[in-house]
């Protein structure tokens, strides 16, 4: 969007035109390999490094000798959004999302492909994809405001990483096609990739939990209670809750007054 | 126009006096340069944030989230700039609605105390007020029971008591708090129940607060203070008031032995100029625009601007100092839940409560902590922003979620500035808005009273923080040089054209009339000669009744 961002080349998501990632296929799953035993085990761990130097497992016999790590952070080509916001006096009662969804078919797969990978479905838990958070993502990444726009370039730019990341090894399947396993040492590797990668991959867990944890469902798991009238004077904390904060309290030598 | 006195603006001050004149049969007429509001069928009372473009987070459009209820208003209007001199940090927030910025704000409504009105007595700094806690005692128990307030009383020499017939009580703590309130027990520090204009019991046919839909959207069942829902439908009432919106005043018009006598005003919807007349004029458009009248009215005998042989008109401008830090308790997470939206805002706050101590503390006034939380409203985008606490992602991201959802305590100082020359407005020699009127130019620098008063808030929030094993969000607020808020971004612009006891060195006398023009009173923030660390909006009200009523007595019933 910026004249920045412009001057930075744009990645495509295909090797195709010759300017784009070059990820020899062997290297890519070499470094895949390493990015998935690293995240398999302590998924709740920090994002896992992609191998670092020329990795034990590099194949010999690779003429053009590509580099052995994940695909360069793109600085994905984004257009500026041109839509209108919804003014300094929207209808506040019945609200509208007056700019139009930008993303494609296959993105909005990616993108809840992403979604589902940070925050899978539990019990009677939905995955968030199947309360349409991809739609939200679209929704925020679409719409005409600075902050939105900045995410705009930071998440079609991931989208194009892990497409490059994943091509190469099997045409005609993409991200939303792996396991999720596979996904996730995949998102994994775009954190450790680059700061940029991080920045994508913390962004989609912000958007996709901040959109989840304020629909129907994800509200209801937090287990709120509120945003309904009560009658009389407001009844402050139950018992147990009380009791709760005694332990608490007990527990940092501080006790509770009257 | 038949109208006895013409009022600029329709917030606090402005529908104060409408609402005490109007009472008095005295005809009004308020001019507004917003657009006409209507809480009680606007207010978007409990919509989820869901319902909103994206989560109803703040926009460029929206500042303060979709669902503010500030309409037609933030940092930037359309059209209607405002300039900053190089090396000055200042911004300037406005509502262009009826009822102007009564219908966003905090609704933190402590009385100054008996030091704030004399704070050069104490100190040598600033100027001391041309009144006292006394005088102003019983215009501040009239305003309280009108306004509806709740709040605790506490034995402070500067922290005045409300009568028991005047607050309301306010509701109990709530878990966070009660946890904020043992620690600050344990500290030392005092910790209450601030004066909010919310109501528990109902008055004056409102309904008392019913504990859900957050307060700065409005509140369509009157609990809390709009000057639109408590000021304006009772000053309406008595048919003596009547409403011009969307009417943009450039300047006051005099007539020829120099007493104000009318406005020029521009029609936003046409683009027309207009002229309206009466005996006298208030002006209570905010500190600054009120200021920007006044030096935007020019004539032979006032080339520097109406009202300004002082040279005083834009000077003296003060904002709060203010600093804030987030931080989660670990301690609190995976604690049972129950009904935590209270009034919206905290239950408790800090007030200040060392004022025999500044020598030794190194700085010379006071401040208060309010409290925030994710905990006094329905869960909101913010809550994503958990998720970057927890490594990784994918299984145990929702135990997580779970778990850290109400464990966020904020505290946010608001501290008195002191006045100083460099802060202060003037007009721009070049810049105009849309309709040709000459525009605000700031210039802003924090003093090293500020500074050093800051470092004591940052200081005292992290001796809290550190008592209940709180870890910060950003844990770089605590060290280095402490990052104050922007001029103007506590939105507590005063000072502009101050009250004073002599004609040299202030705008208006004791009692709200400009000294230098008859009949044109101020009644807005822009009187106020310091800025004690208490929020302005309920001494605003105090002092625009008792500026009424002054001129009802000064010209013995306006009508005659």
């Amino acid at each position: 969007m910026s004249g920045e961002e412009r001057e930075e080349a744009p990645i495509a998501t295909t090797a195709a035109d010759g300017k784009g990632i070059r990820v020899d296929r062997r290297v890519t799953l070499s470094w895949l390999a390493g990015a998935m035993a690293a995240a398999a085990a302590p998924l709740r761990g920090a994002y896992a490094a992609p191998p670092a130097g020329p990795a034990a497992t590099a194949q010999p016999g690779t003429a053009t000798t590509p580099p052995d790590a994940p695909p360069a952070w793109p600085n994905a080509e984004v257009k500026a959004i041109n839509a209108s916001g919804y003014g300094t006096d929207p209808k506040m009662l019945e609200p509208t999302v007056p700019w139009p969804r930008t993303l494609g078919k296959e993105e909005l797969r990616t993108v809840a492909a992403i979604c589902d990978t940070i925050l899978p479905a539990e019990g009677q838990w939905p995955a968030p994809s199947a309360i349409g958070i991809q739609d939200f993502v679209d929704e925020w990444i679409s719409a005409p405001y600075p902050d939105q726009q900045a995410d705009r370039v930071l998440v079609l730019s991931g989208l194009a990483w892990l497409e490059a990341a994943q091509k190469p090894r099997q045409a005609g399947t993409s991200f939303a096609d792996l396991d999720e396993k596979k996904r996730a040492a995949l998102l994994h590797a775009a954190a450790a990739a680059d700061p940029k990668g991080r920045a994508f991959v913390d962004k989609m867990k912000f958007l996709t939990t901040g959109a989840y944890y304020t629909s129907e469902p994800g509200i209801g798991e937090l287990g709120y209670i509120g945003n309904e009238p009560l009658e009389g004077d407001y009844p402050g904390p139950t018992k147990e809750a009380l009791a709760h904060l005694d332990g608490v309290l007990r527990g940092m030598g501080l006790r509770r007054k009257g | 126009m038949d109208a006895d006195v013409i009022v600029v603006g329709s917030g606090v001050g402005g529908s104060m006096a409408a609402y005490a004149l109007g009472k008095a049969g005295v005809k009004v007429a308020m001019f507004e340069a917003g657009r006409h509001y209507d809480p009680e069928s606007e207010t978007p009372m409990m919509n989820w944030d869901r319902e909103a473009p994206l989560r109803a987070v703040g926009t460029p459009d929206k500042p303060f989230g979709y669902y503010d209820a500030t309409v037609d208003g933030g940092w930037q209007v359309p059209g209607e700039p405002y300039t900053v001199a190089d090396g000055s940090t200042f911004t300037w927030w406005r509502s262009r609605m009826l009822g102007g910025r009564t219908n966003h704000w905090a609704r933190h409504v402590p009385r100054f105390g008996p030091l704030d009105f004399k704070p050069y007595s104490r100190d040598g700094l600033g100027v001391d007020w041309p009144i006292d806690y006394d005088e102003i005692k019983p215009w501040y128990d009239r305003a309280e029971r009108l306004m509806g307030v709740i709040g605790e009383n506490i034995d402070l020499p500067n922290v005045p008591p409300s009568p028991a017939s005047v607050r309301q009580p306010p509701p109990v703590p709530r878990v966070p708090e009660l946890l904020l309130k043992a620690a600050c027990d344990d500290l030392g520090i005092p910790c209450i129940a601030p004066p909010r204009a919310v109501i528990t019991r109902p008055i004056d046919g409102r309904d008392a607060c019913f504990y859900a839909s957050p307060c700065d959207r409005g509140c369509s069942i009157r609990a809390n203070f709009q000057a639109v829902t408590v000021l304006l439908p009772p000053a309406l009432a008595t048919g003596n008031v009547t409403v011009t919106t969307d009417a943009m005043v450039a300047e006051v018009l005099l007539d020829q032995a120099g007493k104000a006598n009318g406005i020029r005003y521009v029609d936003k919807k046409t683009g027309e100029w207009r002229e309206a007349r009466a005996k006298a004029v208030v002006l209570a458009a905010s500190a600054c625009e009120s200021a920007r009248i006044l030096l935007n009215s020019k004539s032979g005998n006032f080339p520097n601007g109406l009202g300004n042989s002082s040279g005083q008109v834009g000077r003296n401008l003060m904002d709060t100092v203010g600093f804030g830090m987030g931080a989660r308790v670990p301690a609190l997470e995976g604690r049972p839940r129950y009904n935590e939206d209270g009034i919206s805002f905290a239950h408790v706050y800090m007030p200040w409560w060392q004022d025999d101590r500044h020598k030794e503390l190194g700085f010379p006034r006071g401040y208060h902590l309010e409290v925030w939380g994710d905990w006094t409203k329905h869960p909101g985008m913010g809550h994503g922003w958990n998720s970057l606490n927890f490594d990784g992602f994918g299984p145990g991201l929702r135990e997580h979620m779970r778990r850290s959802f109400g464990t966020t305590i904020g505290m946010a100082g608001r501290g008195e500035m002191i006045p100083n020359d460099d802060c202060f407005c003037e007009l721009d020699p070049q810049v105009k808005d849309r309709w040709g009127i000459p525009v605000l130019r700031f210039h802003w620098k924090w003093s090293e009273h500020e500074i050093r008063q800051a470092e004591h808030m940052r200081s005292t929030m992290l001796r809290i923080f550190d008592r209940i094993g709180a870890k910060l969000d950003n844990p770089k607020d605590a060290e280095g040089p402490v990052k104050i808020s922007a001029g103007g971004e506590m939105i507590h612009e005063v000072g502009t054209a101050r009250m004073g006891g002599d004609r040299k060195s202030s705008v208006v006398d004791p009692t709200g009339q400009a000294w230098d023009v008859p009949g044109l009173w101020l009644m807005d923030g822009s009187v106020l000669p310091s800025n004690p660390d208490k929020n302005p909006t309920l001494t605003i009200m105090a002092l625009a009744w008792r500026s009424s009523v002054a001129m009802l007595k000064a010209s013995k019933g306006a009508r005659a």
